[in-house]
């Protein structure tokens, strides 16, 4: 879908700390993330603690909404990805688990995104 | 970045959500000025005396009260911790039994934080 008018271009971060399949967040995440887009606005996504969890590979979801699919896409259509990486090593989580796009980050790289977005939102638990 | 805040609402050891907030709010001192916001059952972080013994967790409230020190120490470093008074009412908690270096916040003033923070992120 095309952004319809002139639009302001502004960086919407999300900062996600829920597992993909316990709640609604990380699908509240994948459709914010796909309207911004669709808006024509950038969108970064910051995924920290269970939220790293939405950006491994081999998901089987089926009746609901499929985080790696919609995480994948977003990524696909220019969505810029960031996990921590102490929450990656935490969990036992390497990087050849990860979805292509979502690179393994810090807290000094957070700020930096926080700094330069114009909106963050905050989706935990 | 005009004004960093954390809020901090949840107790800590029963979710992740108290322990990253203080990592995240360590981190961010030693970037920028940052305010913490300890409100509904966040302010028990502040609560001296936890004994996490062999659980495996960090005491959360030792971490707190040495973070608010060592900034003590660094003229570069701006960092304040509110702990909400009414929340520590509702919960029959004394200040007395908070951390050394906590700041005690009545309504009015967690809500002057919260509308002075640019970005805030929520635990």
């Amino acid at each position: 879908m095309e952004p319809e008018g002139p639009v302001s271009h502004k960086t919407l971060t999300i900062f996600l700390a829920a597992t993909p399949y316990s709640g609604e967040q990380a699908s509240t995440a994948i459709r914010l993330g796909r309207a911004a887009i669709n808006a024509g606005h950038r969108v970064s996504i910051f995924a920290s603690a269970d939220g790293v969890y939405g950006f491994t590979v081999g998901h089987r979801a089926k009746g609901l909404p499929n985080a790696e699919t919609g995480f994948g896409d977003l990524i696909a259509r220019g969505a810029h990805v960031e996990l921590c990486g102490s929450c990656l090593a935490t969990r036992g989580l390497k990087r050849e688990s990860l979805l292509p796009g979502a690179d393994p980050s810090s807290l000094e790289k957070l700020f930096r995104l926080i700094r330069e977005s114009d909106v963050l939102l905050t989706l935990g638990e | 970045m005009d004004s960093f805040c954390i809020l901090f609402r949840k107790a800590p050891y029963g979710t992740i959500g108290a322990a990253e907030g203080l990592r995240h709010l360590i981190a961010a001192a030693g970037m920028m000025a940052a305010r913490a916001i300890l409100l509904d059952d966040g302010v028990y972080l502040a609560k001296r005396g936890q004994e996490p013994g062999d659980s495996g967790w960090v005491n959360l409230s030792q971490t707190l009260e040495k973070a608010l020190t060592d900034c003590r120490a660094d003229p570069s470093c701006q960092l304040h911790v509110y702990v909400h008074e009414g929340s520590l009412k509702e919960r029959n908690l004394d200040p007395a039994v908070l951390v050394s270096g906590v700041e005690l916040a009545d309504d009015d003033q967690v809500a002057t934080v919260i509308a002075e923070a640019r970005r805030m992120l929520i635990f």
